[in-house]
């Protein structure tokens, strides 16, 4: 490391107001073939912004965004932010800190980085990479060269510019950090499979070792079989080669990167359209056994049908007579009550005749009326018992109507329930050919999503993972396809079983069974009408014999 | 002679006097750089507008102190820091200055001892913190350059002490705040467990040396 106290007045001049600077390299016009390096930011603590020129406006600053030569940094108050500035060195800037990197650039073997710390702090680690570096800091009052180690800068306006020692292994950890995240995208999902149970090994067998591992095996199978008969079980990774990945320039990691990318993302896409098609596969099979059964159920459910109408029939006969049974038998009660209210009426009349007849002193006329009272009483009990007994056969006969219309509806339910099941069959299959279906449109959107991938990666060979992919796609596809057509035979099978039974069963035992219920209740109300005009005449003829005896007493004759 | 004497003599000492009057007026700016850029989310711009300012103002003295402490500034006013400082020990009591007038470096070393829980010596245990023995101390610790606590910043010279007063609680025993975070030296989540990085973190010396520590 060289520090060199340079003139403050030049180097103030050379930056007004912070601005840019002028580079030495731009200086001798050795930029013409020069190969732009970017800054590429590692970790983001607090608020952190940037700009691409001084005229440009401020932006905040994520991870893994790139920066280019004559950006300008700033940071707040408890802030930082890490950088891997071109291919050889690394930058920790301390919260208020604000920097400037004029220059960042490869010319044959020489790497030229120019950084000016405006104020904070600055930790610098500038590695040897097998080229030579010339990286300088620049600050309003000296220029740091620095060949090959690590070293913090410090410049504000309270103490001037200070150098003191940069926090190494801080800048290691985030160095680490960073390349373990992007590591992540060459190890993959972490799958595993038989020889390589562990996932972390597989995904390091599959991606990163043969990069790691140089001259000692290449290509995956030889790299399995090798690990697999433990003549590698003595190699350790190299940390040289991640050490050469990380200095590497970020533009070549994200080519490989991507490379790798497109590679997993295949893999990726190959697996998902084999879960795919395996389960359109199981879906389709369900439907098939789903619509299987629900075409059974249709079919025994219609085999029902003559017997069942066979019941109807029997039922709406009985039904029919006891309907007839009960109307009869209201006509009865009805008529009997029609006898009651006529001999309640004589009755009545009797005991008219009775009060005149004693009124007139006429106690033998009296006593006729009165004996003519209670026959006519006689008469009106006579027929409310019968009307009673017209309703109770009216109310039996209603009792039978209904039961017979239970069995037919019980008959008719045997059907319906059958044809339920039918349904509930369907509507499983049609639940599977949506999973069916579902799985051949993902696999379909994976599979274009596959095509685009292989087309962006042409010089690659992924003919036959796109080939694979396809045909799972169409294996997807097929059993999908299979399982609507399954599912719309169950469908149609339930929906023609129940269409049938509504068309050809119907409970008419129910409907008579509901006259024979209405013609039970109304002999039941002449029958109490009956009962009630009985009564009255029982109490008419009472009441004229009554009379008849309190008049007597009267008249001096013995009773 | 002598009346003539005496004439002078006067009017060396009124010169003197109303010089001396001048001496004692602190600058006061038109604005502050708060009023513009108030909010936590302006911190960046508020940083920079105070940047380029003459002096920093109490105003922006304690909004950047209160960013600094916490991440936010809780009030809305002047009067609001200035209450809220005096409840934290920032400055003293008595303190009854204009919001635009320049910060002394009294009242902002307090501030800068409190916040980084700067202990100081004997005096400052028996007498507390005070304007001027924190001064002293942040001196001491090269938080400062040598000045007075009547003295006032620049505001690019209060960015830096800023900076050098989180380099300064960087050092302190690291302690997990409410939130999370930790107020320890940048990136210092990502040290080793045993937090070397710390460890190398090369503070202000009292000897004033500025040789870099060789970290391997």
């Amino acid at each position: 490391m060289c520090v060199a106290r340079a003139d403050a007045q030049s180097t103030d001049a050379a930056q007004p107001d912070g601005g840019t600077p002028s580079t030495p390299a731009e200086g001798d016009g050795a930029v013409a073939n020069a190969e732009a390096l970017s800054a590429i930011v590692m970790q983001i603590e607090g608020r952190v912004r940037a700009r691409t020129s001084p005229d440009a406006p401020w932006a905040p600053v994520k991870e893994n965004d790139r920066l280019l030569a004559g950006a300008e940094l700033q940071t707040g108050l408890r802030a930082s932010v890490a950088l891997r500035l071109g291919s050889n060195a690394t930058a920790l800037l301390d919260a208020t800190t604000s920097i400037v990197i004029p220059s960042l650039e490869r010319d044959g073997r020489v790497l030229t980085t120019r950084m000016v710390v405006r104020s904070g702090r600055v930790d610098v680690r500038v590695d040897r990479v097998g080229l030579d570096n010339d990286f300088s800091v620049l600050t309003p009052s000296a220029t740091i060269a620095v060949s090959g180690t690590t070293l913090a800068i410090l410049n504000g306006q309270l103490m001037g510019t200070e150098v003191t020692g940069a926090r190494s292994n801080l800048l290691t950890a985030i160095e680490s950090r960073w390349i373990q995240r992007r590591l992540a995208f060459y190890f993959g999902d972490g799958t595993s499979n038989r020889r390589f149970p562990d996932p972390a090994m597989h995904g390091i067998n599959r991606t990163v070792a043969k990069n790691l591992l140089p001259g000692v095996v290449d290509g995956d199978e030889q790299l399995e079989q090798a690990w697999f008969t433990g003549s590698l079980q003595n190699v350790e990774f190299n940390i040289n080669n991640l050490q050469r990945t990380l200095n590497m320039d970020p533009p070549v990691i994200d080519e490989e990167l991507a490379a790798l990318s497109v590679l997993q993302q295949l893999l990726e896409i190959q697996l998902r359209t084999a879960d795919d098609a395996n389960t359109a596969d199981s879906a389709a099979v369900l439907v098939q056994a789903f619509a299987q059964k629900a075409i059974q159920l249709a079919a025994a459910a219609e085999a029902m049908l003559p017997d069942i109408q066979k019941v109807l029939d029997a039922q709406n006969a009985i039904a029919s007579d006891a309907a007839k049974d009960a109307a009869n038998a209201r006509i009865d009660a009805l008529l009997y009550g029609k006898e009651a209210a006529e001999a309640k009426g004589d009755a009545l009349q009797a005991l008219a005749d009775t009060i005149i007849a004693l009124d007139a002193k006429d106690f033998e006329a009296a006593q006729a009326f009165a004996a003519a009272a209670s026959l006519a009483a006689l008469f009106a009990a006579d027929a409310a018992l019968n009307a009673s007994d017209s309703s109770k056969t009216a109310f039996s006969a209603a009792e039978s109507a209904a039961q017979a219309a239970a069995i037919a509806q019980g008959a008719i339910d045997t059907y319906f329930n059958k044809v339920i099941e039918a349904e509930n069959c369907a509507n499983g299959a049609a639940a599977q050919a949506s999973i069916a279906s579902n799985a051949a449109a993902s696999a379909q959107a994976l599979n274009q999503l596959a095509q685009q991938l292989g087309a962006a990666a042409q010089g690659q060979n992924m003919g036959p993972l796109l080939a694979q992919i396809d045909s799972n796609t169409n294996q997807a596809i097929a059993a999908s396809m299979a399982a609507a057509i399954s599912r719309d035979q169950a469908l149609a099978a339930a929906s023609n079983a129940r269409s049938m039974g509504e068309k050809t069963l119907f409970n008419f035992a129910a409907v008579f069974a509901s006259h024979a219920a209405a013609d039970a209740a109304l002999a039941a109300v002449a029958a109490n009408q009956a009962a009630l005009d009985a009564m009255e005449a029982q109490a008419a003829a009472d009441l004229a014999n009554e009379l008849v005896d309190f008049g007597c007493i009267g008249c001096g004759k013995d009773h | 002679m002598r009346s003539e004497m005496r004439s002078a003599f006067i009017a060396l000492l009124t010169v003197v006097s109303a010089m001396g009057t001048a001496g004692c007026q602190r600058q006061i700016l038109p604005a502050s750089a708060v009023d513009q850029f108030g909010t936590a989310d302006d911190e960046l711009d508020f940083l920079a507008e105070v940047h380029n300012m003459t002096a920093v103002t109490n105003n922006d003295a304690l909004h950047g102190l209160f960013l600094f402490a916490d991440g936010v500034d809780p009030a809305t006013d002047y009067d609001e820091r200035v209450a809220l400082a005096k409840t934290r020990r920032w400055m003293p009591t008595g303190f009854d200055e204009p919001a635009n007038e320049s910060a002394p470096v009294g009242w902002l070393a307090m501030a800068g001892c409190e916040i980084c829980d700067i202990k100081g010596g004997l005096t400052m245990h028996v007498l507390g913190p005070t304007p001027r023995y924190c001064t002293k101390e942040l001196v001491f610790l090269q938080v400062l350059p040598l000045r007075t606590e009547n003295q006032s910043l620049t505001g690019a010279e209060f960015n830096d002490y800023l900076n050098r007063l989180h380099r300064v609680r960087a050092s302190v025993p690291l302690v997990a705040t409410v939130e999370g975070t930790a107020q320890g030296p940048a990136g210092e989540e990502a040290a080793t467990p045993m937090n070397e990085a710390a460890e190398e973190e090369m503070l202000p010396s009292p000897s004033g040396s500025t040789e870099p520590k060789i970290a391997r």
